[in-house]
């Protein structure tokens, strides 16, 4: 699955430097495990080359154990994050018990695949209920596919060799935070549109719990490392 | 063509859009006059007690300056302001409707407006005039799938037919009986624009709160922001020194430096730096808190006296004129 490609509409509002929309130009993961999700995004906002928020939480909750990650153009993404938390309460409410990740995934995909021409956003859906666990399903471009795990956003073509690679079936909640982290900061150290902090979301049965990753605290990689003679050159120079 | 609208509709009219691609496509050379452009710098940031907003005071038409002391922070609620940058006709009209419709829904709940309720009805407002067209645009997707000739159909509206515009494409339904009234169909059939970048800023029962809002409906709930075209030169002197938990001199201190670096700095932003504090006590509004170039004074006098070129020759020719009819219509003055 290709991130969805940049829209190019006309500079009308010639007061935002770049060209047009503002996008979400993002990396966004989530990851199975037995007994709930992981899901992780990047928190970079861009209109052009500027960006225009660098703490954008992309992790939408849709309802209690359920949360959406955000991709694609900004406005799109919110309005459909918006339309689907409406839709799915109202749903919940006439169930009288918490809607199904199956549920919420349908929801999206419906919105997504009805105005497909017209919008430019995908949504990934994860979350947990009690008939199925943790369940992560895609929605791009209106189909809806369960994955064990997904990545997404402009970001994500730059890690798929990464994720296809280190992927196991059957790793606790911690290797999956690890991972979701470590694919992230890779991505977010080779796409231009993704960057920021990482935001994580861990859902069980027992409920929600969300992380920030700071930048001090991004894991490192070859070049980035202490131990690596020309990223210490580089700080040598730099003061 | 152009058919009287007896029965006017609230908000926003884009039924020149169209008359006007239309005139751009088939005039060549024609250039279709475009809205005004603030040209702006609007900051806000989050102290300690609330939220400061700022803003500078040009409103620019191209390159020239169509006033320099203009309103850039508009009212919303009494704890509740709003910084407006982009077109300055959609900013202005975007915000005294939301002050309406807060004023009603407040009226109407019996509770003190909220901040995000401000930024929920700007974002679906603005998401609805920029981009989806909801529901009617796929069944004309569907006719188009015939591969037909584009067809035009003239100035005005017809009844019985419509073009929708869909991400740059023109899709057409042709002479089909449509069953429905065009102006029942028409604030979601356009690609209608509206270019208004708004800060949101106020102080409600949760606490303060400060939201950015772009064009197309994105929004981003901030500690500190700044939009408009000199949002860099802002947005760089913000993230030097913005701390959280400021006080109040230290917060409007910095938004003064803020706005100052986007009049200095950037072309369309300039005059006057406007500014306004709310807190739980309420909102306060300051015109011109500081004016960072300011006009120098002419160094000579410039107009020539009387005489100052000679005249060679004068010819007077009168004008043989008739008088053909005389009306004389009495005022009444009593």
């Amino acid at each position: 699955m290709h991130g969805i490609g940049r829209m190019q509409e006309s500079s009308y509002f010639g007061d935002l430097p770049g060209v047009g929309e503002i996008h979400t130009g993002t990396t966004i993961m989530a990851v199975e495990f037995d007994g709930g999700v992981v899901v992780g995004s990047d928190s970079r906002v861009s209109a052009g080359a500027a960006v225009v928020n660098r703490v954008f939480n992309k992790l939408a909750p849709l309802h209690q154990q359920i949360y959406c990650a955000l991709s694609g153009s900004a406005a799109d993404a919110q309005a459909i994050a918006d339309m689907a938390t409406y839709q799915l309460e109202l749903h919940g409410m006439e169930l009288e018990k918490q809607p199904l990740v199956l549920s919420a995934a349908n929801v999206v995909k419906n919105i997504t695949y009805k105005y497909r021409e017209e919008l430019s956003a995908h949504l990934m859906v994860a979350g947990w209920d009690p008939y199925q666990g943790g369940q992560v399903y895609g929605t791009l471009e209106g189909m809806l596919i369960r994955q064990p795990f997904a990545v997404g956003g402009s970001g994500s073509a730059y890690i798929y060799g990464y994720v296809d690679a280190s992927y196991k079936p059957g790793m606790s909640p911690e290797e999956c935070r690890q991972f979701t982290t470590n694919a992230i900061a890779l991505a977010m150290g080779r796409d231009g549109s993704s960057g920021g902090v990482i935001y994580l979301v861990t859902i069980t049965a027992a409920g929600t719990k969300q992380e920030i990753i700071l930048g001090k605290e991004l894991p490192q990689f070859y070049d980035e490392k202490s131990e690596c003679k020309e990223y210490n050159s580089l700080c040598e120079t730099a003061k | 063509m152009l058919q009287a609208d007896w029965n006017p509709q609230g908000g926003f009219s884009f039924k020149n859009c169209q008359r006007n691609a239309f005139l751009e496509s088939s005039l060549k050379g024609l250039r279709v006059p475009h809205a005004r452009k603030t040209g702006t710098t609007i900051a806000g940031l989050v102290f300690q007690d609330g939220v400061i907003l700022g803003a500078d005071t040009r409103a620019t038409n191209d390159s020239v300056v169509a006033d320099k002391n203009c309103e850039k922070i508009h009212f919303i609620a009494p704890n509740i302001y709003c910084c407006g940058a982009g077109v300055a006709a959609d900013a202005e009209m975007t915000t005294q409707m939301m002050a309406s419709n807060m004023e009603l829904h407040a009226l109407s709940t019996g509770r003190k407006p909220r901040v995000v309720t401000v930024t929920r009805m700007l974002r679906q407002m603005l998401f609805r005039y920029c981009g989806t067209c909801v529901g009617e645009l796929k069944q004309f997707w569907k006719i188009w799938e015939g591969g037909r000739e584009r067809e035009c159909l003239g100035w005005g509206w017809k009844i019985n037919g419509w073009e929708a515009r869909a991400r740059g494409k023109w899709a057409g339904w042709g002479n089909r009986e449509v069953g429905r009234r065009n102006d029942e169909i028409s604030p979601h059939s356009y690609q209608g624009h509206i270019g208004a970048s708004l800060i949101v800023g106020g102080v409600d029962i949760t606490g303060p709160l400060l939201y950015s809002v772009h064009p197309h409906g994105s929004y981003s709930r901030l500690l500190f922001t700044a939009l408009g075209s000199g949002q860099e030169a802002a947005i760089s002197v913000l993230e030097d020194r913005f701390k959280p938990n400021m006080t109040l001199e230290e917060g409007q201190q910095l938004i003064v430096e803020a706005v100052t670096a986007g009049i200095l700095d950037d072309l369309g932003s300039g005059s006057n730096v406007d500014m306004c504090v709310i807190t739980q006590a309420g909102a306060k509004i300051q015109r011109a808190v500081s004016t960072p170039a300011v006009i120098s004074k002419r160094q000579g006098k410039y107009r020539y006296p009387k005489g100052t070129t000679a005249v060679m020759k004068e010819t007077v020719t009168p004008l043989a004129l008739e008088m053909i009819e005389e009306t004389v219509q009495t005022m009444e003055v009593e």
